[in-house]
């Protein structure tokens, strides 16, 4: 339900607008409470046993009737995850909040939160996308008895104070095209972005946090550092949008990727067996979760652990899977097992900085 | 009918505030035209504009049929929609997306009129116009004339207090300015309406007037019946701009009998004070129409003859324009057809004392 | 017999009640928010951001660094040579179209204006697809035929000035076809009866006689440039060229993001449109000079060109093939591959109409296409008639501060979408008026985005139209209200219709906003397009664009036909 305090304020605007404008800047904004209602909630749930617990949460659940969360997948990738979720929960009405990206969808909950408005439950976002929400304690404190069932090569993604709940992973990777790149000079490591026989020839989306914490995963902030360096050396390729830039690659637009989800172009090679797309197995790939994070105030707590306790379950994984995405509770989908994961949450905060410094000198060469 | 009382109205400029009115009063009683006459710039037809509505008064007050159209003093204010006038426009006005009979319909919308009867009473307007015929037409298809008769049923149609009229025929060619000139005041005897005409048109203005108000810089000048303003001007400025005039400056030598006589570079002239306010060394214009002179002399005709040498002259059908030299003075004079026109030939003229209006100098 | 105070408040002073009521809730508002924010630190919503310390931090950051001027020349140098391509392009396209007998002009003035239906994103793509290396489909022409390797590359700053002009040219078609249709032909005759030739004619007198519509596309043109997005994206950034559109992105692209910069970067964008208003303003001087529209025998006319108009047919076929062909042709080949490639014949025997089913199967494009249906035509019909009142009332009264509800009504043209979309977002989470999640928040956000644009349109129109026309009407007696829409309304029709369609097709496919306010019932169908863009590809999202252009221009062709009815009767040659 949603609280009192929420309800009237609903019911103002009959005022007029500066009356409650007025009455809306005056007002103190916390930006976090301290004990919040769902936080407590969690706390005495992680006490009961788990038959007893799976029939409370069930029971306040229904109660709340309502969902409100932003699913980091777009469009239909989104709602049909959504829709097993409601065919097994169908006392709650789920509202789907845009499909935006996980900064967009950040950046959102912070602003909302900041304003001292809580509409929204949950978020489904990358794991490095969280740092500003952690920094400011906005998410609520919840450990999911599922965790359990996520394999050890994905156990890193879990946080000792439970603030959210990974559910699939992606995995930047090295790719090229096959019939560009000759057999005897495929890229086998980072380096190879390097190698002058690409010059040119290499692409990248513009900088996200996620991917420099991934590289900083790999070669620490030094060899991070060496690698932009050199990389902008060779001329790179800066374009936005990743399914478009392995579009253009298998098209013969440029040879590699050197920042991209290694799934896109399996996507496009189970649509079309003949494109030419080869993944370099021989160079590690970086993977960082996705996760459900709920929001600290979130007006719908049961509901949020619901969800955050169901995209574990095996329906929720299998689906995962079906994307070719990376559940944490099933094999991969296609990953070889012959290559090299690493894993990581984020960077430190000054860290991030620097390494986005880095990108804007030596890749974008913003100044 | 319509008083017009201390009415001023000033437009920012560049830099100052330009007085377009500068204070005028006048009164005009129910079914007169009257017309307000002078140079671009003279403020007639701001006063027009006053009247109709389209400009705030900056101060003074005007009364059309007995209601306080403004009265800046008093903060009233009637907007030109609630006023109940017609207008017609030097541009005509036509609003080019309807037909005639829509133009001329649609100041009958929003009165409560039905249809039908909004139909019937525009083409009634049409008829008086003579234009029943186009009524289906779309008004820009039309020519000039028509449009100027479109937008004068538009104005009558409904059945205004007053009706005004902007420079409406400035902009037809010179044989149909005649002719829609004669069928305005017919339209208007025939209706009985009150009209105020504006117009720099002095012709026009002595043909159509039951009265007019001449006025120069934002004031009037004088006012009075056509043939009298024309025949008896009591200033210098109206003799000029009424028709031409011979304008001679002199000092006024002495009064007799209802004459003066006035010294001048051609000699003592005989006239007459239409002002009545002249006395002896008064410094004066006499002002001598070019009609009014004539070379036919008598030997009885012993005053107001001017010697002089013909510099110019130009056959005009009925008459002959031509221009005199008098010493130093230039006279322009109409001259009966038979006059002898040789250029270089010395001919004496000869004018009235009735016709030689003695005015104070300006 | 009522008092003098109750006279003055009619429908007009009402009208212009309500209109400085919708400026300073629709502008002031959210330009004291961006200036105060831009003075800040704090977000909106912390704790500091209300207080009344202010700091000049952010500016020094975003203009302290030659970056910041070096991205200004490039963005200044990048608007101005595509201001001045579009629009020499798109007066030749709008005199040939409006005013000559030339064929086939009314399928061609169609097909450009269709050109505004298809999402910028498209656009920019499909000429990467023709001239991009590699790739591109002329680079693999000449390769194969004169084995020539990449003459053209699409990533280059006249790639991006080319693609930019010629998504311009139907707004510069728009604003002058306009102006040029109401231009009274007797004006032109006039100059030819002096020997003038049409050349000279056009020059000395049709342009002159226009000259508010042709300032108004320039000015138009050069700030829609620099607020433009996609071009810049996706060719800019591969080019290395850098404005501040993208500079903005970049900022705005981590979270928190820096709202304080990206307001401050406005700030910039605000300085450069009060400068290019103030030289328009100087420019026009007093608008009576450009009525062309006189209540005397006004007919509209079309200028027979006799063999000639052949020719103008042709470029004017070779210029719409290039504005409009060539995107929906890549847009419908795209659409109809399986993945893509480079034209073949194996790629033509992959073709299906698997992406439209995807499509068809897809339940959730349906919801946003009529969210979309509703959005556009009526933010295009509140902000025609909002800015037909402001143009009004600047033009046709002596009102005190009338330029100012001009500049108000124009000023919004300096915020970035992005900025826009934030603080429309910050202002009703902070407001408690329930309208988050609605369309009606995206509706008042394009409220302000389109005045500026419709605006000009429409003031351009009304600059045409002689002030008689308007006292004629005062002095017949009829209500202001009535006067404003049977008499100026129509009379304002080519301006009017020409900013509805635009309003109407940007609402419809506008993103940034749509995406920065969309929650689960309000989605538009751009943010369908960015889904198909960002996670799919774009087969699909040219499948969707294919769709979406057919209901565009059916909505189009609908409210054509119902204008047709009202206005200025062209006269029968």
């Amino acid at each position: 339900m949603e609280t009192p305090k929420i309800k009237t304020r609903m019911k103002r605007p009959a005022m007029g607008f500066l009356a409650g404008l007025t009455a809306a800047l005056c007002q103190p904004l916390p930006a976090t409470a301290q004990n919040s209602t769902s936080e407590k909630a969690y706390a005495d749930l992680a006490a009961l046993p788990a038959a007893e617990r799976s029939k409370r949460l069930e029971d306040g659940a229904r109660a709340e009737g309502k969902l409100v969360m932003i699913h980091t997948m777009r469009g239909n990738l989104a709602t049909d995850h959504v829709a097993l979720f409601r065919k097994r929960y169908p006392f709650l009405k789920i509202e789907l909040e845009g499909d935006i990206g996980s900064q967009d969808a950040t950046e959102r909950l912070y602003t909302e939160e900041t304003a001292g408005r809580h509409l929204t439950d949950v978020i489904n976002v990358a794991l490095p996308d969280l740092t500003a929400l952690r920094n400011k304690d906005m998410l609520a404190r919840f450990v999911s008895p599922a965790a359990a069932s996520i394999l050890p090569p994905y156990q890193g993604f879990l946080d000792s104070q439970g603030r959210w709940t990974p559910w699939y992973w992606s995995e930047h990777g090295i790719s090229y095209n096959s019939s560009l790149v000759p057999k005897d000079k495929a890229p086998r490591g980072w380096d190879d972005l390097c190698n002058p026989f690409f010059k040119g020839s290499v692409s990248f989306d513009p900088a996200e946090d996620r991917y420099l914490a991934g590289l900083y995963a790999m070669f620490g902030e030094q060899g991070t550092q060496r690698l932009l360096k050199c990389i902008g050396e060779n001329d790179p390729i800066i374009q936005r949008g990743h399914a478009q830039r392995m579009e253009l690659m298998l098209a013969g637009d440029h040879m590699v990727q050197g920042d991209n989800y290694l799934y896109q172009g399996v996507i496009i090679q189970r649509k079309n067996p003949s494109a030419p797309y080869a993944i370099a197995t021989s160079a590690p790939a970086f993977g960082f979760a996705g996760v459900a994070a709920i929001n600290k105030n979130a007006q719908h707590p049961y509901a949020a652990a619901l969800w955050a306790d169901w995209s574990l379950t095996q329906e929720s994984q299998a689906y995962v899977a079906h994307l070719l995405r990376g559940p944490v509770a099933l094999k991969h989908p296609f990953f070889p097992d012959s290559m090299k994961l690493v894993t990581y949450v984020d960077a430190p905060a000054g860290v991030m900085d620097r390494l986005m410094g880095y990108w804007n000198t030596y890749v974008a060469k913003r100044h | 009918m319509i008083e017009v009382a201390g009415l001023r109205k000033s437009f920012a400029g560049s830099g100052q505030a330009v007085a377009a009115v500068a204070g005028i009063d006048f009164a005009i009683k129910a079914g007169e035209m009257v017309t307000l006459l002078g140079p671009s710039g003279c403020g007639k037809t701001t006063t027009l504009r006053c009247l109709a509505g389209l400009e705030h008064p900056d101060d003074g007050r005007i009364v059309i049929g007995g209601q306080t159209m403004a009265d800046a003093a008093a903060g009233t204010f009637v907007p030109p929609q609630r006023r109940n006038l017609g207008m017609v426009f030097q541009s005509y006005a036509i609003w080019p997306h309807m037909s005639v009979l829509e133009n001329v319909a649609y100041a009958l919308e929003g009165r409560g009129i039905r249809k039908a009867e909004r139909a019937k009473r525009a083409m009634e307007a049409l008829a008086l116009v003579q234009l029943s015929a186009l009524a289906e037409r779309p008004a820009p298809w039309l020519s000039g004339g028509q449009q100027q008769r479109v937008a004068i049923a538009h104005a009558m149609v409904g059945r205004p207090q007053a009706l005004l009229f902007d420079e409406p025929l400035s902009n037809l060619d010179a044989k149909l300015r005649i002719e829609m000139r004669n069928e305005l005041r017919r339209i208007q005897r025939e209706t009985g309406l009150t009209a105020i005409y504006v117009t720099h048109d002095q012709a026009e203005a002595l043909a159509i007037s039951d009265e007019i108000i001449v006025m120069k810089d934002g004031r009037i000048v004088e006012r009075g019946r056509p043939v009298d303003i024309y025949r008896r001007p009591r200033h210098v400025f109206t003799a000029e701009f009424l028709g031409s005039t011979n304008l001679v400056a002199g000092t006024v030598a002495g009064v007799d009998a209802g004459r003066l006589a006035v010294t001048t570079a051609l000699g003592r002239i005989l006239g007459i004070d239409p002002t009545g306010t002249l006395a002896k060394g008064a410094k004066v214009m006499v002002s001598i129409r070019p009609e009014d002179l004539s070379t036919q002399t008598s030997a009885a005709d012993t005053i107001n003859r001017f010697e002089g040498r013909m510099i110019f002259a130009a056959f005009a059908g009925a008459t002959v324009e031509a221009e005199l030299h008098c010493g130093e003075t230039r006279i322009a004079c109409l001259l009966d057809r038979d006059a002898d026109l040789t250029p270089g030939r010395t001919a004496t003229l000869w004018a009235k004392p009735e016709a030689c209006l003695v005015l104070p100098a300006e | 017999m009522q008092t003098a105070a109750a006279r003055r408040f009619g429908w007009k002073e009402a009208a212009l009640a309500l209109l400085v009521a919708v400026l300073a809730y629709q502008v002031v508002v959210p330009f004291a928010m961006i200036i105060w924010t831009s003075l800040k630190q704090a977000r909106p919503g912390e704790e500091d951001f209300l207080s009344l310390s202010f700091t000049l931090a952010n500016y020094a950051r975003a203009y302290g660094g030659a970056a910041f001027w070096r991205i200004s020349g490039n963005t200044l140098s990048f608007a101005l040579a595509a201001t001045l391509i579009a629009f020499v392009i798109g007066a030749f396209m709008a005199f040939v179209l409006a005013r000559t007998n030339t064929p086939l002009a009314g399928f061609i003035g169609a097909m450009l204006i269709g050109r505004i239906v298809i999402p910028g994103i498209l656009i920019a793509i499909s000429w990467i697809l023709v001239a991009s290396p590699n790739i591109g489909l002329i680079n693999q022409m000449t390769l194969r035929l004169a084995g020539l390797r990449n003459p053209v590359n699409i990533y280059s700053f006249w790639g991006m000035v080319f693609v930019q002009a010629l998504e311009l040219v139907p707004l510069t078609y728009l604003l002058l076809g306009a102006a040029f249709k109401a231009m009274d032909p007797r004006l032109e005759e006039a100059s030819a009866m002096t020997g003038a030739g049409n050349w000279r004619t056009l020059r000395r007198i049709s342009l002159p006689l226009a000259l508010p519509a042709v300032a108004a596309a320039l000015l138009l043109l050069f700030l829609t440039t620099i607020e433009t997005f996609e071009v810049p994206l996706l060719m800019g950034t591969r080019a290395g060229i850098r404005v501040y559109t993208t500079e903005i992105f970049y900022d705005t692209s981590r979270t928190p993001i820096d709202w304080g910069l990206s307001s401050t970067y406005a700030m910039a964008l605000l300085a450069v449109a009060i400068v290019l208003l103030f030289v328009y303003f100087r420019l026009i001087g007093h608008g009576e000079r450009y009525q062309t529209i006189t209540g005397k025998d006004f007919r509209p006319r079309r200028i027979d060109l006799g063999p000639w108009r052949y020719l103008t047919c042709a470029l004017a076929l070779i210029l719409v093939f290039l504005i409009t062909g060539v995107p929906f042709l890549m847009m419908l080949y795209a659409s109809l591959l399986p993945f893509y490639q480079v034209p073949s014949a194996a790629a033509f025997t992959s073709m299906s109409f698997d992406n439209y089913l995807t499509l068809f199967h897809n339940s959730k494009t349906v919801a946003p296409m009529i969210n979309s249906t509703i959005l556009g035509p009526a933010v295009a019909t509140t902000v025609v008639l909002i800015v037909a009142l402001i143009s009004y009332f600047v033009q046709k009264t002596r009102l005190r501060g009338r330029r100012l509800l001009d500049f108000l009504g124009f000023a919004p043209i300096a915020i970035p979408s992005v900025v826009l979309g934030a603080t429309f977002f910050w202002f009703y989470l902070i407001v408690p008026l329930p309208i988050i999640g609605t369309l009606t928040i995206i509706g008042l956000a394009y409220l302000t985005k389109y005045m500026p644009v419709a605006l000009r349109f429409v003031s351009a129109s009304m600059m045409q139209i002689h002030a008689e026309l308007d006292e004629a009407a005062q002095v017949a007696g009829v209500s202001w209200g009535r006067n404003f829409f049977k008499i100026m309304l129509p009379l304002l029709k080519p301006g009017l219709l020409a900013a509805w369609f635009w309003v109407m097709v940007h609402a419809y496919r506008e993103l940034t906003i749509a995406l920065m306010l969309a929650r689960s019932q309000n989605r538009t169908a751009a943010v369908v397009i960015f889904d198909l863009w960002e996670e799919g590809s774009f087969l699909l999202l040219g499948a969707f664009a294919v769709l979406m252009f057919m209901v565009l221009t059916a909505l189009c062709a609908v409210a054509h036909s119902i204008s047709a009815r009202f206005g200025v009767q062209e006269q029968p040659a």
